[in-house]
């Protein structure tokens, strides 16, 4: 905290150092109402100056991650309108597709009518398809089909989730393992036989020491045998 | 002078004499370490079996071999003060620079606080495996369940924090010579009625066949679970196949959907499977010592090696000590669960379970403020190469953790089964629901006790304990997303100025990690405010 604020304001690193400022009083422990607001303000004199640039648009992200997690009260409203307002005025940078991402989840996760949250869904699934940003993609993905699960939409719409969120590539193992399996038991269940086969074998080539070996082995005894 | 006064003085002068003792060994320790160029790793755990400090210490010998300048020194803390030696050392600054991961060190808080995640250096060789099959292979590859479970992958911090050097597997451990007295044979049984069969045999007729009292199972509070638990976990694995999801998760770290199914009365503790799995811990209890679940390890331990018990049920990390203390030989076989043709228990039941993905254990964490990061995380890698795994196997009796050791041939009974199914949950939700359990058990286990008064004496203490459970469960949730939060802030920054070649590659991690926990924290906070428990503050 001291080293940011040895650079002064004015100085060419004097936006970012303000905006590391902002980041720090959120890790101040024991965290306190004064800390949080002042972090607001850093983050809003960082956007003031430049609300375009790189870090303009990630203080403007950080602003929306106050509200909805570290705030003493959450505000996902205004959480939601902070992502609305960054993934409207910069569809294209990469921070604004992940803003998008956390208003995806907070508006699927609201405590509304299931039919509101299934029109919501079909517009993010509009929106989503112009996504660019790998992680964006993989995570916006991820969340969708884990929506499908939960919340009981298309079994089809979850299965084209989970593949197109390993096109994009998770990168950690036990996620990459969960994702294998998961799109081999929605192809099964679906009867896309081979799909499952393939995700199976996938399974076993990659993941040869996981619990879930056994299980898969005789899924793929299983699915293979013809149907009577 | 009295005798009050002469032992008052006896008292002062011991007194003063440990202090002048102490006093010396910390000066001289100092003495040693002050002023030279000797870089010291210290590395403490509590394994005090037979044979594991000798290899530990046979490890580090070999260590400082190849580094000159370096010295290794193993810290044995007792079982019993490990936690609050731990929790003083890593408060205090003091913490030696691995530490075995304990019940005091596996918190998520403590785990994010004191400990250096280990990610990413997994997915490289381990360059002590050179020369060696695993030369190629990704350091997390090179162990047998590749890291993938407790305690070295965190799967609420999405980080891997331990190294292993041993699998740990259950089974039971008999008194050869007393199971040939009181069945007449040695033939072990390999279904759970035979088992059953020889408990009662022993019973029945254990004390007429050998003049004094023979319980069938040596139990206590850590020996009894290791049965009951599996027992238990069986009888559920068909009620769990209905809340596992597609990705076929296993129970352990997934306990948030059963919590919510019972709160919303979809799922009841009466459930014929649940009923079930608590009657078979019933029944396992009844062939235990009356009031076990009131003595130690140590005490069940002494009941077998005394020959008062025909069986104990523990972990391979115990065969050392066990066949050097008792005065008989003692055979091994796997705890029989249930299969589908059991007539009482089978109709619950997939089948044997896997322990494929068996946890690794005997894990070093790595401290965060350790003085020689570097020098630590490189012998973390020199004690976890394939040949000092087969230096720590071979003279301490465990089996080893890493891939393409040999195993001892009487080691082998020991082995993993990696052909099984997924198992079921066990009965603990949460630190709630544990001690709820916990404080009714003696209904279900003692010998008037029955499933029926333990699950109505649960009643509204559980649903309190569940709803007290899913709220530490949703806030623990927070506090990850938000030391995750600060580490994604940093590496975007650092990504953006390319200060750091990796960093790219961490933001993409993070917010993989991020993901998953959203995930996780607004599935939890709809429950709940769907059952109409707003988030805790």
């Amino acid at each position: 905290m001291a080293g940011f604020k040895q650079i002064p304001a004015s100085s060419p690193q004097g936006r970012e150092s303000v905006y590391g400022q902002a980041m720090m009083l959120l890790t101040v422990q024991p965290v306190t109402r004064g800390n949080i607001n002042l972090s607001v303000q850093l983050f809003q004199s960082v956007i003031d100056k430049n609300s375009s640039d790189d870090l303009g648009i990630t203080a403007k992200y950080f602003l929306g991650r106050i509200e909805q997690i570290y705030r003493f009260e959450p505000d996902p409203a205004r959480a939601i309108a902070i992502y609305e307002d960054l993934f409207h005025n910069h569809p294209e940078h990469p921070v604004a597709q992940q803003a998008f991402v956390k208003l995806v989840l907070l508006k699927l996760y609201d405590r509304i009518p299931d039919a509101e949250r299934a029109k919501d869904f079909a517009t993010f699934e509009v929106q989503g398809a112009k996504l660019q940003d790998h992680d964006a993609v993989r995570d916006f993905h991820l969340v969708m089909a884990q929506a499908c699960a939960k919340f009981g939409f298309s079994e089809e719409k979850r299965l084209d989730h989970l593949l197109a969120a390993d096109a994009a590539g998770v990168v950690k193992d036990d996620s990459k393992a969960n994702l294998i399996v998961s799109i081999a038991e929605v192809a099964r269940k679906l009867g896309r036989k081979d799909l499952a086969l393939q995700y199976y074998r996938r399974f076993l080539d990659e993941c040869p020491r996981d619990y879930r070996t056994y299980t898969v082995q005789q899924r793929i005894a299983a699915t293979e045998q013809p149907a009577p | 002078m009295n005798r009050e006064k002469i032992m008052n003085l006896i008292g002062l002068t011991l007194l003063a004499a440990c202090f002048a003792m102490a006093l010396t060994r910390v000066f001289s320790r100092t003495a040693t370490h002050l002023g030279s160029d000797v870089v010291t790793i210290r590395f403490a755990h509590y394994q005090l079996e037979s044979g594991v400090r000798g290899a530990f210490d046979a490890i580090a010998r070999e260590y400082e071999k190849i580094h000159p300048g370096v010295v290794v020194e193993q810290m044995s803390i007792p079982e019993n003060v490990y936690p609050t030696w731990t929790v003083t050392q890593l408060a205090g600054g003091t913490a030696p620079d691995l530490i075995e991961y304990g019940p005091s060190t596996g918190s998520d808080e403590r785990l994010a606080r004191y400990f250096q995640p280990l990610t990413e250096w997994v997915g490289s060789p381990n360059p002590y495996n050179k020369g060696t099959s695993l030369e190629k292979t990704p350091w997390r590859q090179t162990f047998l369940d590749g890291l993938t479970g407790w305690p070295n992958y965190n799967t609420n911090l999405l980080e891997i924090y331990g190294m292993p050097n041993t699998v740990v597997t259950i089974r039971f451990f008999y008194n050869r010579d007393l199971y040939r007295k009181i069945t007449g044979n040695e033939t072990l049984p390999r279904t759970y009625q035979e088992f059953i069969e020889v408990c009662r045999k022993v019973e029945q007729d254990g004390e007429r066949i050998t003049g004094h009292k023979v319980v069938p199972i040596a139990g206590s509070k850590s020996n009894a679970p290791r049965i009951t638990e599996s027992l238990f976990c069986g009888q559920v694995q068909k009620l769990w196949a209905q809340y596992q999801g597609d990705d076929l998760r296993q129970a352990n770290g997934n306990e948030a959907v059963l919590r919510f199914a019972v709160l919303k009365h979809k799922l009841s503790l009466y459930d014929p499977a649940i009923q079930s799995a608590y009657q078979i811990t019933h029944d396992a209890g009844q062939y235990m010592q009356p009031g076990f679940m009131q003595l130690n390890r140590e005490d069940a331990v002494f009941t077998f090696t005394q020959g008062n018990a025909l069986m104990i049920a523990t972990g391979s990390y115990d065969t050392v000590s066990l066949t050097s203390q008792a005065p008989f030989e003692i055979g091994v076989f796997p705890v029989p669960s249930p299969t589908r043709d059991d007539p009482v228990y089978g109709k619950f039941v997939f089948g044997p379970a896997t322990e494929a993905g068996a946890p690794t254990q005997g894990s070093f964490l790595l401290y965060m403020e350790s003085k020689h990061k570097q020098q630590a995380l490189d012998f973390l890698r020199f004690m976890t190469s394939q040949k000092m795994n087969a230096l720590f196997a071979a003279k301490s009796g465990w089996l080893p953790a890493v891939i393409g050791v040999d195993v001892d041939e009487k080691m082998k009974p020991f082995m993993p089964e990696m052909d099984g199914y997924i198992n079921g949950f066990r009965p603990y939700w949460g630190a709630d629901t544990y001690r709820v359990i916990d404080n009714n058990q003696y209904l279900l286990l003692g010998s008037d006790g029955s499933v029926k008064k333990f699950l109505d004496a649960l009643g509204k203490d559980f649903d309190a304990a569940l709803v007290s459970d899913s709220q530490s469960v949703n806030k623990t949730s927070r506090n990850n997303l938000l030391r995750q939060d600060i580490a994604l802030a940093s590496y975007m920054q650092l990504s953006r100025q390319n200060a750091v070649p990796a960093a790219a590659k961490k933001v993409s991690e993070l917010n993989e990690i991020e993901t998953k926990l959203e995930l996780d924290l607004d599935d939890g906070i709809l429950e709940m405010n769907e059952l109409g428990f707003p988030p805790m503050k």
